[in-house]
């Protein structure tokens, strides 16, 4: 077990796991669920995406909100609003914030992917077919948290839990759920994010997901969202 | 009742020297009240300065409210004994709502505050403060000038709000430009963006009359008083300018407490000329103490009647500077000496000090320095006057020239 506590590489499973969506050609369905303090709403989202760094998405319903898109380019982000039909960029100041009134945020959206290059990597723990990693911010590099907690299935190279600290306090876990194979890959359908100690959460559930779909260039740019 | 009479014909056997004691005394007061005054005016107008720029004397908010801005925690109406309060000037009802302000470029995460653009001049003065344009209507928005520059927005502009309604849906509207306000705050400046209540409500789709209540009142130094005594239902929560600016609450309360500390050192060369004064006049009258003892008058009543030549010195000197002071300071406060167009405002944190001359009348002042004086004239006499119990009667009267 020691053994093979030390032959495994963090860097390489957490890399694994990141890319558990992406293919050259992503398209998704997907059902938000969002309960606050303030309101319960649910939201029917669609997702085009292409390698890591180029998603749009294209909320579907409800009415209020359906035709609303966000596009991200490597790590930047755009937003357009059908109602005033303008396409307009998230600042970087701004990507801490909510998205979509959910508990994700905008940074959610972009940086996602730079867990492994942000953050240093260690293994905890190894019991069975389960890893805990943590990761640690690098100093100098810019990142909202300082350290996570990833526990992981091994054997499926999925994430079964997510914690997220500030100052060495819990902000938001998320949890996992719902494990199923689509084209040869292991995927969570489900996905829950919750603040601790609170009733609020945010949950994905994944409708449809089909990968290595032929996708246009032509869809992940500012001007396509306005059509 | 004779011991009274002496003294004050005493005082003025030597005219000349009982005048030069008194102008010493009459100026030093003069200038200790007029600079008391005028750090107090600095103090208050920071104060009213810092008040005027959107926030008031305080605001009555739902508990909790201001941990996190949350849509739904709003005020329906205020309750009676606050609208009817004697201290309260003036309150105003404000919606708060966090939002991405957009030109067709740029954007940047703002604070939209929706006031009843009626009532919330009687509280702040953001109208002062505009620049460009004029101040709103119920249809357009005010912006600050950083934020204004960041997107490349001008008066007459559109300006396009983003943000998540109280349902958790978002919203997307664009609202014409009317006027552009440079407070010299520059979260304020950058991040601001000002419209009319009804507009926000109708924005956001928020329930409820206001997300908070600014007020004005008519004694502010008297806030935490006034919220002491305020009894509101137990989800409302007042908070009061000494818990928001506490800088400048700080600075109030240190002043206070440094006003007899200044005092002490302003009368302190006053106190040596006059005790000089008195010195000089204890010892020119030695001899006629000396005889006075001598024909029985006792040394304790001598001892009295020097102190009341002091103490008449003293009111005297706080009968003619009060009056004085006051006509100074009325001109003053009625008519300030306005340095702005030489020197610019001084600014630390979100304290700020004008470059105004002029005074705040404060009775205390008044009731300091008088009192002040009175002690330091009433202590120099007594240092000065214990000098006749140690009066040796048959030498001073031996001495040449006293017969």
């Amino acid at each position: 077990m020691i053994i093979f506590l030390f032959s495994l590489d963090p860097y390489k499973l957490m890399r694994d796991i990141q890319n558990t969506f992406i293919s050259k050609g992503t398209y998704m369905i997907f059902t938000v669920k969002v309960s606050t303090k303030d309101f319960y709403k649910t939201m029917r989202a669609e997702i085009y995406a292409k390698g890591k760094d180029s998603l749009l998405i294209r909320i579907l319903s409800p009415k209020r909100d359906s035709g609303i898109s966000f596009l991200k380019l490597k790590d930047r982000l755009w937003a357009y609003f059908p109602n005033i039909r303008m396409v307009i960029r998230i600042p970087p100041s701004l990507m801490g914030e909510s998205w979509m009134g959910s508990h994700f945020t905008y940074d959610d959206l972009v940086k996602e992917t730079e867990l492994t290059e942000n953050y240093i990597l260690n293994v905890i723990y190894l019991r069975n077919d389960t890893v805990l990693i943590s990761a640690k911010a690098k100093k100098g590099k810019a990142s909202i948290w300082d350290s996570l907690r990833y526990r992981i299935l091994i054997s499926k190279k999925l994430p079964i839990s997510a914690i997220f600290y500030e100052k060495d306090k819990v902000k938001r876990i998320i949890t996992f759920g719902g494990f199923r194979k689509v084209s040869g890959r292991w995927i969570p359908m489900f996905m829950e994010i919750k603040p601790p100690n609170s009733n609020e959460y945010t949950r994905i559930i994944y409708n449809k997901v089909l990968l290595n779909v032929k996708i246009p260039d032509t869809l992940f740019s500012p001007e396509y969202m306005q059509r | 009742m004779m011991l009274l009479y002496l003294s004050w014909k005493n005082l003025w056997r030597n005219k000349r020297r009982t005048l030069l004691s008194g102008l010493t005394l009459v100026l030093g007061t003069i200038f200790l009240i007029i600079t008391l005054d005028l750090y107090d005016y600095l103090l208050y107008t920071s104060l009213e300065e810092s008040a005027g720029k959107f926030v008031g004397h305080g605001r009555v908010v739902r508990k909790g409210y201001l941990e996190n801005y949350r849509l739904s925690l709003t005020l329906d109406s205020l309750p009676y004994k606050f609208r009817s309060s004697a201290l309260v000037e003036a309150y105003s009802p404000r919606f708060r709502v966090f939002a991405l302000a957009a030109s067709k470029d740029e954007s940047r995460g703002v604070e939209v505050l929706g006031i009843d653009i009626k009532r919330d001049t009687f509280i702040t003065h953001i109208e002062r403060y505009i620049v460009k344009g004029r101040y709103i209507s119920s249809e357009g928005t005010l912006i600050g000038e950083d934020l204004a520059n960041t997107l490349g927005l001008s008066v007459g502009d559109t300006l396009y709000l983003i943000g998540v309604r109280s349902d958790g849906s978002m919203f997307a509207e664009g609202f014409i430009i009317e006027g552009i306000f440079k407070t010299g705050i520059f979260q304020r400046d950058a991040n601001t963006v000002i419209m009319s209540k009804e507009n926000v409500k109708n924005l956001a789709d928020i329930k409820g009359e206001a997300h908070e209540y600014i007020f004005r009142l008519k004694k502010p130094l008297k806030a935490l008083e006034f919220k002491g005594i305020l009894t509101l239902p137990k989800e409302y929560e007042v908070v009061v300018w000494q818990e928001e600016m506490k800088s400048i609450w700080d600075i109030l309360r240190l002043w206070n407490a440094y006003k007899v500390i200044v005092g002490v050192i302003f009368y302190f060369t006053v106190v040596l000329i006059v005790l000089n004064a008195i010195l000089v006049a204890f010892y020119e009258r030695r001899k006629e103490f000396a005889i006075l003892l001598a024909m029985g008058m006792k040394r304790y009543k001598l001892f009295l009647t020097v102190l009341c030549e002091s103490l008449f010195l003293g009111i005297l000197s706080i009968g003619i500077s009060v009056p004085l002071t006051l006509i100074v300071g009325f001109i003053l406060h009625h008519h300030p000496i306005d340095l702005r167009a030489y020197m610019s405002t001084v600014r630390f944190e979100n304290v700020y000090i004008l470059p105004v001359f002029s005074v705040q009348l404060n009775p205390i002042n008044y009731i300091i320095s008088s009192i002040l004086l009175l002690v330091l004239v009433m202590m120099v006499s007594l240092f000065v006057s214990s000098g006749i119990y140690r009066i040796d009667v048959p030498r001073l009267i031996r001495e040449r020239g006293l017969i």
